[in-house]
């Protein structure tokens, strides 16, 4: 409604980041399902685990990590996607597709199914990073967040390939299939993931929690070094194909990075000037001390060889710390949207954000996941059965499912309702 | 060169401040504080809207030609947290805490997202197409 061509009008429409956001628990519940078919024994590259993973990494991250950045892009960085209803549906359904062919394909052991999955995949991925780097080429000037975005989208480049390698190696194509697949998990977590993690942080930190901002140098030369420190692992473990100290310690200056950004992070919220303790608060406490554990476990353990601490600490990392923080910002994100364009469209008399989804179902959310993250803990380590610890995950994901459907269906609702100010404030 | 978004800025961390305060009085049931608050929060955060809209969005809008642009887009969003805020001062006067809580909510992020856009783009653009006077442009802003 507010005219074509305004620059500034950039908020792509409710359903194109929602679409991306509601699939990722269904997602998540078929990654618990599988989990729990998991028999006991040595289980770590058992098909259903590699394809939880995946489900995991692709069907929940990459999945909301598209459809926010397609939200975000326009807003934080002003770089505007046109066609945003499009682009989104198509690289939705490659996902999507991609992800259930290839998950299909690793289960049952049919390799057409596994590469056409992986295909889509790639290039679903490859039309975003296309549309997404496309977009903010134009943006001058460059700002410490839209530097971040430029290195984690080129991250997540990287990781594809390395990702496509791994797959024809997992086919029986050549014999390096161990280091490109430690590879393209480095580039996952610590470029894609972590890089729009650090991007995404230096605005909403400082701006939604009213805190300090963050330290200059970490703003202009942060991202820069994560990035290096990224290419000098990959580097060194290229030359040394055999896992030595010297490829551990190449590690060390991207361990110890992160576990800054992780304790600067923490220090700003603690010193925050906003006192209101909303739920998303305890996710981001959650995200961002699981990534400082999970790092120095992962690392001191990597050292020493020991298998427990490196496979505890990357649950850690991708439940406490990816998944904890995406929970929580959604629940901040979807309700302002629903907010934002009902309101936009004239219906004021619309609830607040905070009564949409009422807080203590939040923190019944923040409960249920802690409780199916013992369930993965348990379940892994064979403490409780598998069944128990899928059914708890599973628990956990139908709730967060349930509740954003919620929202969901109460915009689709009252966005059909006839506009009471077509016109309004146009003519002031 | 950038005095225009230097200035705005610190203009906008300023009134997050303030209106953090604000909530906070809220959250801790501080009533008779609070409409205090709520009022000086409001002539910050109107002074800050009168100096785009008066000084600066014309300005932009004089060099670029672009009326129905950026600026207009601001200009509404302006206007939606207005209501909002007299949404706010509405609960506040009912005494309903819970919805004020949940308004100011609101207001915060429609606010943090304007100001990106703004920071990230306008203001930007505003030390570009004006920066022969950007001097001139801060002085009459800081006049209101």
């Amino acid at each position: 409604m507010f005219g074509a061509g305004l620059s500034l009008d950039q908020a792509p429409p409710f359903r194109v980041p929602y679409r991306f956001f509601i699939s990722a628990p269904l997602f998540g519940i078929m990654a618990a399902l599988l989990f729990s078919l998991l028999s006991g024994g040595d289980h770590r590259l058992a098909p259903e685990v590699i394809v939880a993973v995946h489900m995991l990494t692709i069907g929940v991250f990459l999945m909301v990590m598209t459809g926010a950045m397609m939200q975000m892009l326009p807003v934080i960085a002003g770089a505007v996607i046109p066609n945003p209803k499009r682009h989104g549906a198509v690289i939705h359904l490659l996902y999507t597709v991609g992800v259930l062919l290839l998950g299909a394909g690793l289960y049952f052991g049919m390799m057409a199914a596994t590469a056409s999955g992986g295909v889509l995949l790639g290039v679903g991925v490859l039309y975003f990073l296309i549309l997404a780097l496309g977009n903010l080429r134009r943006v001058r000037p460059f700002s410490d967040s839209v530097r971040a975005f430029v290195y984690a989208l080129s991250s997540l480049g990287v990781a594809v390939g390395l990702g496509v390698l791994a797959a024809l190696y997992y086919a029986g194509v050549g014999d390096y299939r161990e280091i490109v697949g430690q590879l393209h998990l480095i580039w996952i977590f610590f470029g894609w993931i972590g890089l729009l993690v650090i991007g995404v942080s230096f605005q909403v930190v400082p701006m939604f929690y009213v805190a300090e901002a963050y330290p200059r140098f970490c703003r202009t030369w942060g991202t820069a070094l994560i990035f290096a420190s990224l290419l000098l692992v990959t580097l060194v473990r290229c030359l040394f194909p055999e896992q030595t100290l010297i490829t551990k310690l190449a590690a060390l200056p991207m361990v110890l990075l992160y576990i800054g950004f992780a304790v600067i992070t923490i220090r700003r919220l603690r010193l925050r000037k906003r006192a209101s303790k909303d739920a998303t608060l305890f996710f981001w406490y959650l995200a961002m001390g699981s990534l400082g554990v999970a790092l120095s476990l992962w690392y001191v353990s990597w050292l020493v060889e020991w298998s427990f601490g490196m496979e505890s600490a990357g649950m850690v990392l991708g439940y406490g710390f990816v998944l904890g923080l995406i929970s929580g910002m959604l629940y901040k994100i979807i309700p302002f949207l629903v907010w934002f364009h009902l309101n936009a469209k004239g219906h004021f008399d619309i609830p607040t954000m905070r009564e949409m989804i009422p807080a203590k179902h939040i923190r019944m959310h923040f409960y249920l996941y802690l409780l199916g993250g013992s369930g993965l803990f348990a379940g892994w380590w064979g403490l409780v059965p598998t069944v128990v610890g899928g059914a708890l995950l599973a628990l956990s994901f139908g709730w967060w499912f349930w509740l954003l459907l919620g929202v969901g269906r109460y915009y689709f609702k009252q966005e059909k309702r006839p506009s009471p100010m077509a016109m309004m404030n146009l003519a002031q | 060169m950038s005095a225009i978004s230097e200035f705005m800025r610190a203009d906008h961390r300023r009134c997050d401040a303030t209106f953090s305060e604000l909530e906070n009085l809220a959250e801790s049931g501080q009533h008779d504080a609070l409409s205090d608050a709520l009022a000086a929060f409001k002539k910050d955060f109107l002074e800050h809207f009168a100096m785009e809209e008066e000084i600066m969005f014309p300005a932009i809008e004089q060099k670029t030609g672009m009326s129905m642009g950026p600026t207009q887009v601001m200009r509404m969003e302006h206007e939606q947290m207005r209501h909002l805020m007299g949404r706010m001062e509405e609960a506040l006067k009912q005494g309903n805490t819970e919805q004020f809580l949940g308004l100011s909510e609101t207001f915060m992020i429609l606010v943090q997202q304007h100001n990106m856009k703004e920071e990230q783009i306008l203001y930007t653009m505003a030390d570009n197409v004006l920066a022969a006077e950007n001097v001139d442009i801060v002085e009459r802003m800081k006049a209101i």
